[in-house]
């Protein structure tokens, strides 16, 4: 028991039984039917902020700026080379994950090679695609979706969506990758101590470079579960992602400062950080609320848990 | 005469630790105090009481007959009592200079007139005093100086004060090369006879033996010894400070191997480490090649090229024409664990496997099981306790935590071991510990190459090469190694201590930040007369301006929080609610509007001191209020609309010759965001950006100033939401949600460094006038303002760059 309450996304979990406990309690409004709702959304947000968590886990202030950027071009990619047909799916996915990958390789190369601060590099990344994408916008005519994309990202199996397979998956993969990998030791000293990981010989622009383009590539599969979601592309649709991704990394306990990750938590913290919105629709609560009482959490989330990180012991 | 400061049974404790243990003393006037101890003997804890950072659990102290011991004393009054410290980190604001850094120190003294010009006098004749022939100008950036040059700058502030009494020197000398030394040695006792108390702590004995009257040796918190420098020696303080008996003191220079040996099992023939003539003071001489087996000291004065060597061998490949050439893998020991030592969320074991683990394939599994096989004879030589290497690294000593670091190298399994200053502030206990360790290691087959602060240590290798103006000047071996022997070998036979420091080099002049940006708007501003050249009329300039008259304000704003080393994500947002604001409640109900706005400064100074008192990162909790700001306009005025309060549209249509209104207004911010910048405000908020410890250990305080800071922020966002009224007589609560990141942009453009605290106010009106210019610019080419974003992103890349590029050159 002890140990299930110092793990790092136990405020989460309680969060999201509490919301959970008074959705269905006191609103009667909950049944299973917008309950896998609520999962598949929170599912979909996962998949992008285990890539923002990434990212934010190589520490030195980083935060993803293009996820949100990424995310709309590779809706309006995928469902423009996707045409609707599924047999054009692969080479969709395929179209989007270059531009994943590549986004991420761009903001790695900018942040190592020409020192830029990263929050820096990917603004400035996030803006050149901003422009790629009002150009894109300006062709850009179909909006059919392929069954298939569309099938993963709404369908269910037996009344657990499929998309919530997906992100299980995925939050399984990344944990095995931070907690028992070589890789997730690399990721995490230099998270701490860049310089001390540079000498203790963990290749820190190698390690940078992989969580950036996981993140990309991540942030790429958003954008084509998404558009799968909404039946098509329109620009702003990753903008929310922002935001969210940064407040699903912090809610699920991960150190905002790097150096120490928990996909786990960032799944958790996507659920309840969805089911804050969804309360408040089900309440119909006006947006402006929304935006307050959304901003009001991560406030209050940061400053009860942030963990105060112990001081060097003085001679 | 009555001692000017007494202590009675001080005692300290931090949680379980007695970091000082019922401690009495006494520090006679105009005397040079030496306090000696090891690390953690209590030597910091005991400063931190005399300059009230800390107060004791028990006991009583005096200075000067005033009780200092009670929780009413604090840093500030331990200076208006006359105690100063010069700490051991370096405790300058680098972005700021001299004459800056002095007025952080002094502001009592400097609190009316011209403070600017009074200040640089006093730390000029300071400087000169106490390091005659440098070349520091009050004027001088900080940061351009050499280390040596800051922390003689740290000296003189300190020794500046004119009610100084008490002068506190925390190894004072570890980066200063031996002339300065003695220069400062020199000081010190001048001083001393003219009255001055001084209380000098380091680990160089022969120094401190020369200089002090009286001395304190401390050992796990307790004195164990005080008196005068006739009744003690060399060995006596060895003895006294490492609490072992005499007997098993000497070690003496015990090497493993001479040049001729050849350790078993290992070639002779292959050098692990070559380096390549060009390193030598004559490189007809040949490569200096490095063995097997062997302990190879890097010797040479401070600062002779000891440590770009070793780091050098670090990054050095098996490529032949490269200056150092390297034949084996290589482990890492630093002496500077904060740094670049230790991972602080890690366990000890965690942070002993890292280097091992690192050479791993990315993807391989990593198992505790195997980390305990792996630290299992290191734990077992280092005797650390089971719970010790599960603990976090940082609950550890330092002594030990210098202990992981070195069994981090050697499990490693590396053929080449590099170690920077190991030793650096540990305990002679430690530090023979590591001698032994380090000669059965080179028994073993492995190359080590020792660079190191304390010179006896040299008496410990094989073989040393001595360094001199970044050249290796002279190679001595093992058994000729001698105090004697390295220290001629250091000077050199034709020159003289006092040349040695000279010449200091001038302060380098950095390029202004807001060249790049001026030159930019030039070419932007050129390029709109080209297409238009009506646009440049007062009239067309006018208009062009006043779209960039808000992203300006918003842009000083960020600049400010940015001076804190921090960035605010959601001063575009807040400027946006003002805008509301101010065209729905300012106008149908003033006083309701009015108190809204002050309201939004309170929000925003609160929000400044939740981040700090909680240690949020800014960024995230920015991001957060954006939201708070954007839901709060949406619930006021769900849609765009309003209207402009009169006088407000009556301000931004003043009919003034020839200066369009937008201009003045621009030039009023820029005035104002200078001055505040250059003001003793600006500079306190800049100090904390830069060094946050130096500016508590000064007595600054820190939330108020960083309350202030977001104040400030919020002050320039107000006037940049009113400014968008005013423009557009109207509000849209998205109006300004495109300046946040804009804002971040214009900063760094502008020539501030987004950590450090280094701004240039005149740099951030120009590069922000040029992005929101880019857009009129686009237009009359004929391009679709698409393209505005990318133009955007690819100028912040380009000047970015530039300046790295710049920077790296020089």
């Amino acid at each position: 028991m002890r140990k299930l309450f110092s793990q790092p996304w136990i405020w989460a979990l309680l969060g999201v039984l509490a919301l959970w406990g008074l959705l269905s309690i006191g609103t009667h409004q909950v049944n299973l039917g917008n309950l896998s709702g609520i999962m598949a959304s929170a599912a979909l947000l996962s998949i992008v902020a285990i890539g923002q968590m990434l990212v934010v886990t190589t520490g030195n202030g980083a935060v993803d700026l293009s996820i949100p950027s990424v995310i709309t071009l590779s809706a309006f990619i995928a469902t423009s080379v996707t045409g609707g047909q599924d047999a054009r799916l692969l080479l969709g996915l395929l179209a989007v994950a270059a531009l994943g990958a590549g986004v991420g390789f761009a903001n790695a190369l900018i942040v190592n090679r020409l020192r830029i601060p990263p929050i820096i590099a990917t603004l400035a990344v996030g803006y050149i695609l901003t422009t790629a994408t009002l150009v894109f916008n300006r062709g850009f005519k179909t909006y059919a979706v392929s069954p298939l994309l569309a099938y993963v990202a709404s369908g269910r199996v037996s009344g657990v969506p499929l998309i919530l397979l997906v992100a299980a998956v995925l939050t399984w993969a990344t944990s095995f990758l931070l907690h028992a990998s070589v890789y997730g030791r690399n990721l995490s000293a230099v998270g701490q101590n860049r310089r001390a990981a540079h000498f203790a010989g963990v290749r820190v622009e190698v390690t940078t470079a992989i969580a950036y383009v996981l993140s990309g590539l991540l942030a790429a599969l958003g954008g084509v579960l998404l558009s799968g979601r909404v039946s098509g592309a329109f620009l702003e649709m990753g903008t929310p992602f922002l935001l969210q991704s940064v407040g699903a990394v912090v809610v699920g306990g991960s150190s905002i400062l790097g150096g120490r990750g928990n996909a786990f938590g960032t799944l958790l913290g996507s659920i309840f950080l969805v089911m804050i919105v969804t309360t408040m629709q089900v309440l119909r609560v006006a947006g402006g609320f929304q935006d307050i009482v959304e901003g009001m959490l991560i406030l209050l989330v940061l400053a009860v848990a942030t963990v105060q990180t112990p001081t060097a012991k003085k001679a | 005469m009555d001692p000017l400061v007494v202590g009675e049974n001080l005692t300290k404790a931090y949680g379980p630790t007695v970091a000082v243990n019922s401690v009495s003393f006494a520090i006679r006037r105009g005397a040079i105090t030496a306090l000696l101890g090891g690390n953690g003997a209590g030597k910091s804890t005991l400063t931190r009481l005399w300059s009230g950072t800390t107060h004791p659990d028990e006991g009583t102290l005096t200075f000067d007959s005033h009780p200092i011991a009670d929780a009413g004393y604090s840093v500030r009054k331990a200076k208006n009592l006359g105690i100063r410290v010069v700490h051991q980190e370096l405790s300058v604001c680098t972005n700021l200079n001299a004459a800056e850094n002095l007025f952080l120190e002094l502001s009592a003294h400097l609190a009316v007139g011209s403070w600017r010009r009074k200040a640089s006098r006093l730390v000029e004749e300071t400087l000169e005093t106490v390091f005659p022939g440098n070349r520091v100008r009050g004027s001088s950036n900080i940061g351009a100086l050499t280390l040596a040059q800051q922390q003689m700058v740290e000296i003189a502030r300190a020794a500046a004060d004119p009610k100084l009494k008490l002068l506190i020197l925390d190894e004072p000398t570890s980066s200063l090369d031996a002339a300065r030394s003695h220069q400062l040695l020199e000081y010190l006792r001048h001083r001393a006879q003219a009255g001055l108390s001084v209380v000098f702590i380091g680990h160089k004995l022969g120094e401190i033996l020369d200089l002090a009257d009286d001395f304190l040796v401390m050992r796990d918190g307790r004195l164990v010894w005080s008196g005068p420098r006739a009744e003690t020696d060399h060995e006596k303080l060895v003895i006294l400070l490492s609490a072992r008996a005499p007997g098993i003191e000497k070690t003496g220079p015990v090497i493993g191997l001479s040049a001729g040996d050849s350790p078993p099992g290992a070639s002779r023939e292959a050098a692990l480490v070559e380096v390549a003539g060009r390193w030598r003071e004559k490189p007809e001489l040949g490569a200096v090649k490095l063995f097997r087996g062997e302990i190879v000291g890097l010797a040479g004065l401070e600062g002779s090229g000891q440590q770009p060597l070793l780091l050098d061998m670090h990054g050095a490949s098996a490529r032949p024409q490269a200056k150092v050439t390297r034949r084996a893998q290589v482990a890492y020991v630093t002496g500077d664990r904060r740094k670049e030592g230790v991972f602080p969320l890690w366990t000890t074991m965690q942070n002993m496997t890292i280097a091992r683990n690192a050479r791993r394939s990315i993807l391989q599994a990593v198992s505790t099981s195997v980390e305990k096989e792996w630290t299992a004879p290191w734990r077992e030589r280092f005797s650390f306790t089971a719970s010790a290497m599960e603990r976090p690294i940082l609950q550890l000593s330092g002594g030990n935590q210098q202990k992981a670091l070195m069994s981090r190298a050697l499990i490693d399994q590396a053929d080449v071991v590099l170690l920077n200053d190991p030793t650096r502030g540990v305990d002679i206990g430690v530090k023979r510990e590591f001698y032994q360790v380090l000669r059965d290691v080179a028994r073993s087959g492995k190359l080590i190459v020792w660079y190191s602060s304390e010179d006896a240590e040299f008496l410990e290798c094989s073989r040393v090469l001595v360094l001199r103006r970044g050249k290796i000047a002279a190679e001595i071996s093992g058994p000729e190694a001698t105090r004697e022997s390295l220290t001629s070998a250091f000077f050199g036979s034709s020159e003289t201590r006092a040349e040695v420091g000279e010449p200091q080099p001038a302060a380098r002049r950095a390029m202004p930040g807001w060249l790049v940006p001026l030159a930019a708007l030039t070419i932007v501003l050129a390029a709109i007369g080209l297409f238009n050249p009506r646009a440049l009329s007062p009239f067309g300039l006018g208009l062009l301006l006043s779209t960039a008259v808000p992203l300006v304000l918003v842009s000083f704003g960020q600049m400010f929080v940015v001076a804190r080393s921090e960035i605010d994500l959601g001063i575009g947002a807040f400027a946006g609610l003002i805008n509301v604001i101010s065209a729905t409640l300012l106008v149908d109900k003033p006083f309701l509007g009015t108190a809204a706005l002050a309201a939004g400064l309170v929000a925003y100074g609160l929000l400044g001191w939740v981040i700090y008192v909680r240690k949020i990162p800014a960024l995230v909790a920015t991001l957060g209020s954006a939201f708070v700001w954007t839901g709060l306009g949406y619930v006021l005025q769900p849609a765009p609309g309003g209207s402009s309060p009169e006088w407000l549209t009556a301000a931004f249509n003043m009919p003034i010759p020839w200066v369009p209104p937008p201009i003045w207004i621009l030039l009023i911010a820029a005035l104002a965001a200078v001055l505040v910048t250059r003001s003793r405000l600006g500079i306190v908020l800049r100090g904390f950006g830069n060094n946050e410890t130096a500016m508590r250990q000064l007595g600054w305080p820190p939330v108020r100033s960083h309350v202030i800071t977001y104040l400030l922020s919020a002050i320039f966002g107000l006037a940049a939401g009113l400014c968008l009224t005013g423009v557009n007589t109207a509000s849209d609560i998205n109006a300004a949600s495109s300046y946040t990141l804009l804002s971040v942009a214009a900063v760094v453009m502008g020539g501030c460094d987004l950590v450090g605290g280094r701004v240039e106010p005149v740099g951030v009106v120009f590069a922000a006038v040029t992005l929101s210019l880019l857009g009129t610019l686009l237009g009359f080419m004929r391009l679709s303002s698409d393209n505005i974003a990318a133009v955007q992103g690819f100028i912040l890349i380009g000047i970015v760059v530039l300046r790295t590029v710049w920077a790296r050159a020089r």
